[in-house]
């Protein structure tokens, strides 16, 4: 069985997987990664989204807003993302 | 990008930055609470009964971290986020967080404890209040945090403040001076790097996780390493205390301490460990409204001056939240 990273994590190696990656496609991505995770919700995930960007392991590529008047944001990894990624995987991997 | 959405996004920014200060401010008030508390149980029995002062001070600050990370492990469940303690254990950044608990647990509660008893709470106070100042240099050289002129102003400020309301004439006869102002120093610098290890850290792992991990680390090193290195006397007060009412005195302030750690780390990752540092420093404020609520505190003209200090300091480091959304160049 794969080790499952911990959820904010696991949302950066998504943002690393696929540069673009929206928000919607995030959760989806976690709901079937992390069934059992009530924490796997849109109002963390936000949360999770910020302090990412805030911290600037990722960067805003775009966002739209869509019909039901929320904002579809796409993600890209930063360099220092990327070189933090390392950190993701248990000591020994 | 449309304009509308990019007005939309920045109101976000500012509506998050917002949210890291008042988790800062909250960090300063429940710290206030949870040391006039903490303050409060220790003077009752069976602590009144043993004479070391040192000892009696890291059963106590032993005993609270443990409940503190009992109380942080339940508020984990409640939010669902329990699952993620062991997957975040497996990696890196928990150890840096393990490591920064330790650091700023028993280290920096044993530096300052040890610079009180050798230099004299005068100095320790004043030394060990620098911590935020550390931590803001800190952050600037190792997370590249940005620290604008009129913050580190209110950071300064809300330092003096601390030392003024935490001022006492220095007395008493005390050979290893230098020995002590060491410790303190040791302190002020454990503290800091605590903010900035965690910060590290918290760039990958939750900072709810992070609280909690860090609870775990500290009190086991105080139970394992630090309580048996002062002898059997702490196993003795440790054990004796379940039997009086300081026990669930000491499980109320770690449930506020626990609370403050939680605002204090979330604030340090939402808004900088500079700013974070400098509003958790208000905690000396709260501890003078709080000691003269529950205790038999007198107001004196230091505390007073030291309370309005605070307040500007804290005022200046607020300031306008609308620059304060990028955090780190």
């Amino acid at each position: 069985m794969v080790k499952q990273l911990p959820i904010k994590a696991r949302v950066l190696s998504l943002v690393f997987e696929k540069m673009g990656i929206s928000d919607a496609e995030i959760l989806t991505a976690l709901k079937k990664e992390y069934p059992l995770d009530k924490q796997v919700g849109e109002k963390n995930l936000e949360m999770c989204l910020m302090s990412l960007t805030t911290s600037k392991m990722i960067t805003l590529m775009d966002a739209n807003l869509k019909n039901n008047g929320k904002i579809e944001q796409k993600f890209k990894i930063t360099e220092y993302g990327y070189h933090r990624l390392k950190y993701l995987f248990p000591i020994g991997r | 990008m449309d304009a509308n959405v990019q007005l939309l996004l920045q109101q976000r920014e500012i509506a998050y930055a917002k949210k890291g200060i008042g988790w800062g401010l909250m960090a300063g008030l429940l710290w206030g609470g949870d040391g006039v508390l903490m303050g409060i149980s220790l003077g009752m029995l069976p602590f009144t009964n043993e004479s070391g002062p040192f000892a009696i001070a890291l059963v106590g600050a032993c005993m609270h971290d443990g409940f503190a990370a009992g109380w942080v492990f339940l508020i984990n469940i409640i939010s669902g986020k329990w699952r993620d303690y062991v997957r975040t254990l497996k990696t890196r950044p928990a150890k840096g967080v393990l490591l920064a608990g330790i650091v700023g647990g028993p280290i920096g509660m044993s530096g300052n404890l040890l610079g009180i008893h050798l230099a004299g709470a005068s100095y320790a106070i004043a030394i060990t209040a620098l911590y935020p100042a550390l931590g803001a240099l800190l952050g600037v050289l190792f997370l590249k945090e940005r620290i604008h002129f009129r913050v580190g102003i209110g950071i300064l400020l809300s330092i003096a403040g601390s030392i003024i309301v935490g001022y006492v004439p220095p007395e008493g006869n005390f050979p290893d001076f230098y020995l002590g102002i060491c410790f303190s120093l040791m302190a002020a610098i454990a503290w800091a790097l605590e903010g900035v290890v965690s910060t590290y850290g918290m760039d990958i792992i939750d900072f709810d996780i992070a609280v909690g991990i860090r609870e775990i680390s500290s009190f086991l090193v105080y139970l394992l390493v630090v309580l048996p290195l002062i002898g059997v006397t702490s196993f003795k007060i440790f054990f004796s205390s379940i039997e009086y009412t300081s026990f669930s005195y000491i499980a109320v302030a770690a449930l506020i301490g626990g609370g403050s750690y939680l605002s204090w780390y979330r604030s340090m990752n939402m808004t900088g460990v500079g700013r974070a540092m400098g509003l958790n420093v208000t905690y000396a404020l709260w501890s003078v409204f709080f000691g003269w609520l529950l205790s038999d505190l007198q107001l004196t003209w230091n505390l007073c001056i030291g309370v309005v200090v605070i307040t500007i300091g804290t005022i200046v480091i607020i300031g306008k939240p609308d620059g304060m959304a990028n955090v780190r160049n």
